[in-house]
This record gives C-alpha cells, sequence and structure tokens, in this order.
C-alpha cells in the first residue's frame, strides 16, 4: 500500500467511524519536489487543490559536499587525547 | 551479530581479522632530496602484531598481489571517559544521534549553556573518526583498561600497510590464518565510517562549497 493509498483510506476509515461519511471529503497527500525544496500538498481524490501541508528540504538536491558537510561538525577528538 | 559464527574460508574479506602478518613502515627524518640515501637518518620498523585487519576492499583483494592491513590495537583509555561508550564500544563505529554523547561528560560539564546549546546544534555526527573498535569475542585475549578487563581491539585508519604476498588469493595458508570474519552489517558499517574518514570535506571546502 503507498502512502497515498494509506491516506485515503485513513480519511475514510475516520468518516465512518465518526458516522459523517456524507460530509467529510478525501484527501491525499503529494509530494511535490521544487527546486531545493519538496512541497507536500493536500489535494482532494479527484486532484484538486485544498492546501499546502509542508516544506522540506529535498535532500537529493545536495551535491555531495553538502551531504558531507552535514557529517561534518566540530571534532571531537581532543577530548580524547591520551 | 558483529562477527560471522562460521567463517567463510574460500575468500579474504574487508574487514578480517588475520594472523601471522608482518607489518613493515620506513621512519624518515626528512624527505630524500638527493640521489642515494648517504647523510639522511633512517630505518624501517618491523613488527608483527597478534592479529591484522585487511582494509582491502573485498573486489580488490589480491590485485598485484597485494593486501593493506591495519594491526588490530588496545583501545585507547580515554574511551571509557564517555559512558555512552562504556556501555558499547562498537557504538564509536556509528553516527552518534545524540552530540553530548560523542564526547566525555567531563568535557560535557565543562561548557557552559551557551556553548552546550550550540554543541547541540551540530547535530548527529560520528566521533573518533579514525577508529573502528571491533566488538569483544571469546577468542580475543583479555587485557585491561583501568579497572576493567575487555577483549575490545580497533583499528586506526592512520595505519594502514600495504603488504605484498603473491598468495594472497586462494591459498590454503593464507585462508587459515583467517581468524575472526565481519557480518555483512558489521563490515558495512566500517565500510561507511572509513568512506567518512576520508571524504571529510576540509574548512577549505567548506568554505568555499566545493
Amino acid at each position: 500500500m503507498n502512502e497515498q493509498d494509506a491516506d485515503t483510506r485513513w480519511n475514510l476509515y475516520i468518516s465512518n467511524v465518526a458516522g459523517t461519511s456524507s460530509e467529510v471529503k478525501s484527501y491525499k497527500l503529494v509530494k511535490c519536489p521544487f527546486e531545493r525544496f519538496v512541497i507536500t500538498v493536500r489535494l482532494t481524490t479527484d486532484n484538486k487543490f485544498v492546501a499546502i501541508e509542508g516544506v522540506s528540504i529535498n535532500k537529493d538536491f545536495l551535491s555531495y559536499a553538502e551531504r558531507s558537510s552535514k557529517l561534518s561538525g566540530p571534532d571531537v577528538d581532543k577530548y580524547y587525547e591520551e | 551479530m558483529f562477527y560471522e559464527e562460521d567463517l567463510d574460508r574460500t575468500e579474504l574479506r574487508f574487514g578480517d581479522v588475520l594472523r601471522g602478518f608482518i607489518i613493515t613502515y620506513p621512519v624518515v627524518d626528512r624527505p630524500v632530496m638527493d640521489v642515494g640515501l648517504d647523510g639522511y637518518e633512517y630505518k624501517i620498523d618491523i613488527s608483527v602484531p597478534a592479529y591484522v585487519a585487511v582494509m582491502t576492499p573485498c573486489c580488490s583483494i589480491g590485485r598485484e598481489e597485494t593486501i593493506c592491513l591495519s594491526p588490530l590495537t588496545t583501545i585507547k583509555d580515554s574511551f571509557l571517559n564517555n559512558p555512552h561508550f562504556q556501555e558499547d564500544m562498537t557504538r564509536i563505529n556509528r553516527i552518534v544521534k545524540r552530540p553530548r554523547d560523542r564526547i566525555p561528560t567531563r568535557a560535557w560539564e565543562a561548557k557552559s549553556p551557551e556553548e552546550q546549546a550550540a554543541f547541540e546544534l551540530t547535530g548527529e555526527n560520528y566521533t573518533n573518526l579514525e577508529y573502528f573498535v571491533y566488538d569483544e569475542h571469546d577468542s580475543l585475549p583479555l587485557y585491561q583498561v583501568r579497572d576493567l578487563e575487555v577483549r575490545y581491539r580497533m583499528v586506526d585508519f592512520k595505519r594502514i600497510h600495504k603488504v605484498s604476498c603473491p598468495n594472497i588469493k586462494g591459498s590454503a595458508e593464507v585462508l587459515e590464518s583467517k581468524f575472526l570474519q565481519l557480518t555483512d552489517e558489521t563490515r558495512t558499517e566500517l565500510q561507511k565510517k572509513i568512506v567518512n574518514y576520508y571524504s571529510r570535506p576540509s574548512t577549505e571546502e567548506l568554505a568555499l562549497r566545493l
């Protein structure tokens, strides 16, 4: 089951449990890469835009040096000198 | 599991622990800029460590009849200053999630609240970048570190030596020298840590974002 299916099924479950299936719409979350970012968009099941759910850094976009630098914090070897 | 229960006696692998290999390294007081060695102080040190670890990647072992080895040494006393490592020394091999767990307790406590906050912002990272700790194994002799008896060993990436051995690939004697073998998961940890050791960008590279 992919993420979108899971989201849709969850919404259907919630609407059934709440007894409001005729009133609650089903949504799905779609991740859209945009330059350095990944924008998570909420759409209806018929692909109509509802809202932007979040924005995160697209890690695949980072260069090798940038990925390396994420693990290049301060050198702690000095604390273990003997 | 850190080590394979059954050794593969058909080939050597990256990270294998071997016995019986000679390590040599030349010592010079300065670069030899003339023809010949007259007037230069130099020597060649030879040692036979009890255990060595294979530092050649699996696919390259035996090419040109050479192999790279690093002696397995005892761990540093100072590792015990960090309770996070005291629980399990092989944590040194992996990325440490909490920045404060990378340094000894005393060093953490010596930092001001501002320094601690800044250090916490450095995020997850490796620690003791040039070392990879080999877990305790019943076959490894005990030794004393402060008041503890341990069987841990470690490899220092700064001390990797090339050995020429025409029989390095497939000879029964060489394969018999295999003492311990890492599991695939542990070998991947070793691979990632040594890659990190060599791939660290310099300050200049970071500044220039090369």
